[in-house]
Order: structure tokens, then C-alpha cells, then sequence
């Protein structure tokens, strides 16, 4: 009876329950998730896009130099697509990349398509170790912490966290270079060596950077871990599980962790971009041949086919990784969809 | 001091348990000192925050003019160690530490208020349009937002840093632009809780304008939201500006820059430690003043609503 005192003034709640259902929650959850990372990545390559194109000078100019005929002139700007509206060079741009015509690299002289390639495996093995590696030992740490709210595990969990999320990743990794190449100098802290030589050695120079990644990343983590079980400690079934007798070990594992997973499954979502911009900066300080190491040298060079197909590649890792989590849900949450 | 006490003493989490987290606590409290066991227990509160935010302050304000050094003058023999004359040493072109350490945290200071200050409004702004016109308007608005949310703002800051090189507008005003949708998805959040309630209505029957009732009744409603997204947005926007000019994309040298200078240490780590370590500990002393301010605000927020 109270709570029809109260439902009227929203009517949201009465007609949308009217509403027949046709398509399947889930399948609009996908659709509306997909069409998100399609959006993304529309979004970067305009801005990809307009980046080389709202650069001071004439491109044609800049690349023939004072010398180029009229004639060259003409070619090269067929060639780098720079006729007609600007709409027009975009799709033509576009339809150009999606080709695999990535234009060259005027640095090195290699297509772009081989030098991205080379690095893009290197930044995806880095990115999902990372991702492991802050799960691993975030989720359990917060579900811990929660466990033992108050006492002095909690505490130093939480501030541990509360260190990890405000010290810079470069930083962290700088320190831990430091301390390898001083006091464990056989290790290869800083010679990467590529999966496809020697996977053993690979894993070895790769655990580094990822730990260093992971670690700060796990924290955020960590935290939101222990308030969403702090939150589902508070429910009924918890209290059932309970007074049937279980422990609070085993009402944590049973009923805690699944329920608390959602909550934590959107943050590892929400922290890909964190990751991303991480990758960046430990391939720079580990020195990993890596698209974030290649993305930086070619925007100081002023290597811009470089520069536009890392920002892309980039965008399309995170926007893939975010999918793989989005597929997730269903199988965390059976749940999902029904309220979206 | 009463807001001190207030965060101290405040419940740490919404709607705590009845009786299960004081239990281990009163047993501790002889052995760990007062202030340490509040320090260690995670809510050292807003002063603690304000405070470091403060002595910062002071220092890139009042350190320059401590040491006759200028920031860009090798006047001093290179990667000295720290001395009674360059209080932080030198680094490899012979310039004081300390004074370059003092005038970077110009940048950072600069970087992490106006970053937020910038987002914060222009964000308020989209979320209020968004919640109170609703409808179209705000499907739109909320689109765009999730779209540029979904943008890692690190590859954002790589397009503009192409175009416009580095500088500090530049890197304000991408962060920003990364930072505004969180706080118009909040404020709208917090505009469609509000509309609901009787005083927003009973201000609509009588006439009252919308955008009177965004300004009188919403907007202060939300200040508490937006102070808590605002030191936030702040501890992050150290990081983010740090890590672009580790990178070499922010700041350009000589221009000291924290980021800048953990890069320019990188080659002589071994020798001498303290030229990455004293940015390190400016950097984690800002970002951790801001990360205070914002959790005890957070905090005390959940110990009111």
C-alpha cells in the first residue's frame, strides 16, 4: 500500500510494464553496445582525419618541396586523395584505409601497413596481460578488504589502493626499472624480445611492463570491488545463505562474487581507456617495440600516415577488448538487458 | 576545524551495518598513535588535502625566490647531489632542482584547477540542459556524451597534440574536453532526481522560469556532486599532464614540467635517484591532495544523503 502512494507521481514505471516486449533485451544490450564501438571508431577516424588535414600548409606542397612540376603536383594530390570536397576525401580516405592502403611512412620509408603490424601483436599481448594481471589480484584483494571491513587488512589494502591510483604509471615503471637493471641485472628488463623468437623470453621481458600496468590499474578495481560486495553483504539472500548456515566464506564465493561481478565487469570496461593510455606510456619507459611507442615517435617526427593508423589501431584494440567485456555480461549477469 | 572532526568521525560507506565495523577498532587504539591510525585508517580528511594543496602552492610561489637560481641557468656543476646550496641538486645541465621542481609545479597546479574548472562548467551547463529539457535535448546531449566517453583521452590528446603541439592551453583544453562528459552525466543524473522532488514542482507551478530554477534550486542541490567530480577530475588531470609531458608531448623544454624532468632523469637513475624521485613525490603529493579532498567530499556526501 505505501509504495502506491508513491508511484504515481512517476507514470514510467506503470507504462513501460504496458509496453509489449518485441526484441529481445540481450540482443538490443549487443546492439546498442556495438553500434557504441562503431560510433568510437567513426569518431576517431574523422578526428584522425582532420588531424593531418587542419595541419598548417599545403600537404602537396610540403611533401614535392619547391621543385615538383605542376604535373607531380597534380599526381600526388590524386594520390594522397585531396581533390574534391572535403567530404569526398574523407570517404575516399576511409575507403582507403579499410583497403589496407595506409600510405607510407615518410620516416622510414616502409608502408605503414608493416610497420603497424609489426607492433600492433606486442600491444595487444602487453594490453591483455595488464588486464589479467589488475583482475588477478584486484577482485580477490576487494573482496578480502570486504571481508574484513574495519580490520587491518582493509586498511592496508585501501591504502595500498589509494597509493596505486594516484601514482602515474610511468612513474611506477621508471622505479621498476631502476631497481631491476640495479639489482637483477640478467633479467631483460628493457630488451624486448618479440613472441615468435622465443616465447619463453617474451613472457619474461613482457611480465615486467605488465605488472607495472596492471598493478595500478587492479587498484581502481580493488576498490569498487570491495564497496559492490559491502553492497551485496547488505542483501537478503546473503542474510538467507546465512542463517542457513553457511560461512561467510562460503556466502562470499556462492552469492557474493557472481552478484558483485556486473558493478565490477562495467569498471573493467570503463578502465580500458586507462589502459590504453597506459600501454602508451610503458612501452615508452620498457622501451617494447608497441603501437604506443610508435603512436608517440611518429607524432614528434611529424610521421602523420603513422600517426593517423596508430591513433586507429589504438581506438579499434580498446573498442574490441570493450566488446570482449560486453559479451561478458550475459554470462555474469543473466539479468542483463532486462532494465535498459 | 569542525569540518575536520566531521570527516573523521563520519561513516566511511553508505548505510553502514549495525555493529559490525567498530568491532576490531577500539582494541587497536592503544597501540598506533591517534593521527597515524586516522592517516593509516583511509580518512585523513579534507585538511589533510587542502593542506598539501597549500603547501604547494607556497612552494611554487615562495621556492623560486628562496634560492638565487633561476630555473633555466646552469650555473652550478651538473647532477650534483643534494647540498646546502641546491637544496634538491642539480640536474645534467647544472640547474637547481629545486627552483625548476618549484616552478613546474606552476603547470601542474595550473593543469589540474583549470582542467576541472573548465569541465565542471561546461559540463553543468550540458547536464542541466540535459535534465531539465529533456526529451530530444537531452537524448542528443546524452549521445554525444557517451560518445566522447567512450574516447580514451589519451588518444584525444594525441590528435590535438599533432595539430597544435604541445602547450598548456592545448593540454587543458583536451583534458577537459575528456573530462566534461562525466560531470554532465552527473548533474543530469542529479537534475532528473530533483525534478521530482516538491520544491522543484511547487517552483514550476508558480511560474518560475527554468532557467531560474536550473540556477535557485538545482544548481546548488548538485554543488556537492560536482565538488566531489571536481577534485576528481583535478588528481587525474596531474596524471594525464604528467604522463604527455613524460612523453614529450605537453610542455616543450626547457620548460621545467614534472613529467618532463622524471623523463630528462631516466638516463642517470643509477647515479643519482633524486632527480626523478623529488618530481615523483610533488606529483604523488598533488594528485594524493586533490585524491583526499575528493574522498572525504564523497564521503561526507554518503553520511549526509
Amino acid at each position: 500500500m505505501a509504495i502506491q502512494t508513491i508511484t504515481p507521481k512517476s507514470p514510467a514505471g506503470t507504462s513501460r510494464a504496458a509496453v509489449p516486449r518485441r526484441v529481445p533485451p540481450l540482443v538490443t544490450f549487443i546492439a546498442i553496445r556495438l553500434l557504441r564501438g562503431f560510433g568510437v571508431l567513426v569518431v576517431l577516424s574523422v578526428l584522425a582525419f582532420a588531424m593531418v588535414r587542419s595541419l598548417p600548409g599545403d600537404p602537396v606542397a610540403n611533401l614535392i618541396g619547391p621543385y615538383g612540376t605542376e604535373d607531380q603536383r597534380a599526381a600526388l594530390a590524386e594520390s594522397l586523395g585531396l581533390n574534391g570536397s572535403i567530404l569526398t576525401q574523407y570517404f575516399s580516405w576511409l575507403g582507403r584505409v579499410l583497403q589496407g592502403d595506409w600510405g607510407t611512412s615518410v620516416f622510414s620509408g616502409l608502408p605503414t601497413l608493416q610497420l603497424v603490424a609489426d607492433r600492433m601483436p606486442n600491444t595487444i599481448e602487453l594490453a591483455v596481460l595488464a588486464t589479467i594481471i589488475s583482475i588477478a589480484w584486484g577482485i580477490p584483494a576487494g573482496a578480502l578488504a570486504a571481508l574484513h571491513r574495519g580490520r587491518a587488512l582493509d586498511t592496508i589494502v585501501r591504502g595500498l589502493t589509494f597509493l596505486g591510483m594516484a601514482v602515474p604509471v610511468f612513474a611506477f615503471g621508471v622505479i621498476i626499472v631502476l631497481v631491476f637493471t640495479k639489482y637483477l641485472p640478467q633479467w631483460p628488463t628493457l630488451s624486448f624480445v618479440p613472441f615468435t623468437t622465443n616465447p619463453l623470453q617474451n613472457l619474461a621481458s613482457v611480465i615486467l611492463p605488465a605488472v607495472t600496468l596492471g598493478l595500478p590499474l587492479g587498484s581502481t578495481l580493488c576498490r569498487f570491488t570491495r564497496s559492490s560486495m559491502l553492497e551485496v553483504y547488505e542483501q537478503d539472500y546473503i542474510r538467507t545463505a546465512l542463517a542457513g548456515g553457511a560461512t561467510t566464506l562460503q556466502a562470499t564465493i556462492r552469492h557474493g562474487l557472481r552478484n558483485a561481478s556486473a558493478p565490477v565487469a562495467t569498471i573493467v570496461g570503463l578502465q580500458l581507456a586507462g589502459l590504453i593510455g597506459g600501454t602508451i606510456l610503458v612501452e615508452n619507459v620498457f622501451a617494447i617495440p608497441g603501437l604506443g611507442q610508435l603512436a608517440v615517435s611518429a607524432i614528434t617526427q611529424r610521421d602523420y600516415s603513422v600517426a593517423q593508423a596508430t591513433i586507429l589501431l589504438l581506438g579499434a584494440i580498446y573498442v574490441g577488448m570493450n566488446l570482449v567485456i560486453d559479451l561478458l555480461y550475459p554470462i555474469l549477469d543473466p539479468r542483463i538487458g532486462g532494465r535498459r | 576545524m569542525t569540518t575536520t572532526t566531521k570527516t573523521q568521525t563520519a561513516p566511511r560507506e553508505h548505510a553502514a551495518p549495525a555493529g559490525t565495523p567498530s568491532g576490531g577498532r577500539p582494541r587497536r587504539a592503544p597501540r598506533a598513535p591517534g593521527a597515524l591510525r586516522r592517516w593509516a585508517g583511509g580518512a585523513p580528511g579534507l585538511s589533510v588535502g587542502i593542506g598539501l594543496l597549500v603547501l604547494l602552492l607556497a612552494f611554487t610561489l615562495l621556492g623560486p625566490l628562496l634560492r638565487p637560481f633561476g630555473p633555466y641557468d646552469s650555473d652550478s656543476i651538473p647532477l650534483l647531489a643534494p647540498n646546502a646550496t641546491n637544496w634538491l641538486g642539480t640536474d645534467d645541465l647544472g640547474r637547481d632542482t629545486f627552483v625548476r621542481l618549484a616552478v613546474a609545479a606552476r603547470t601542474s597546479l595550473a593543469v589540474s584547477f583549470f582542467t576541472a574548472l573548465i569541465a565542471a562548467l561546461i559540463g553543468t551547463a550540458i547536464g542541466l540542459i540535459a535534465g531539465l529539457w529533456g526529451r530530444w535535448v537531452d537524448a542528443t546531449l546524452m549521445v554525444i556524451v557517451e560518445l566522447v566517453l567512450a574516447i580514451p583521452a589519451i588518444l584525444l590528446a594525441l590528435c590535438a597534440v599533432t595539430v597544435f603541439t604541445g602547450s598548456v592551453p592545448t593540454v587543458i583544453a583536451v583534458l577537459a574536453l575528456a573530462a566534461i562528459p562525466e560531470f554532465a552525466r552527473l548533474v543530469r543524473a542529479r537534475c532528473l532526481e530533483l525534478r521530482e522532488l516538491d520544491f522543484v514542482h511547487s517552483a514550476r507551478v508558480s511560474g518560475v522560469a527554468s532557467w531560474r530554477i536550473a540556477l535557485r534550486h538545482l544548481v546548488p542541490n548538485t554543488l556537492p556532486v560536482i565538488a566531489v567530480q571536481f577534485a576528481n577530475t583535478a588528481a587525474i588531470s596531474i596524471l594525464l599532464e604528467a604522463s604527455l609531458s613524460y612523453l614529450g608531448l605537453s610542455v616543450q623544454p626547457p620548460t621545467p614540467s614534472w613529467g618532463l624532468m622524471i623523463f630528462e632523469a631516466q638516463n642517470y637513475m643509477s647515479e643519482s635517484p633524486w632527480l626523478a624521485i623529488s618530481p615523483l613525490i610533488t606529483i604523488l603529493a598533488l594528485s594524493i591532495g586533490w585524491g583526499l579532498i575528493g574522498e572525504s567530499l564523497a564521503a561526507r556526501r554518503r553520511s549526509i544523503v
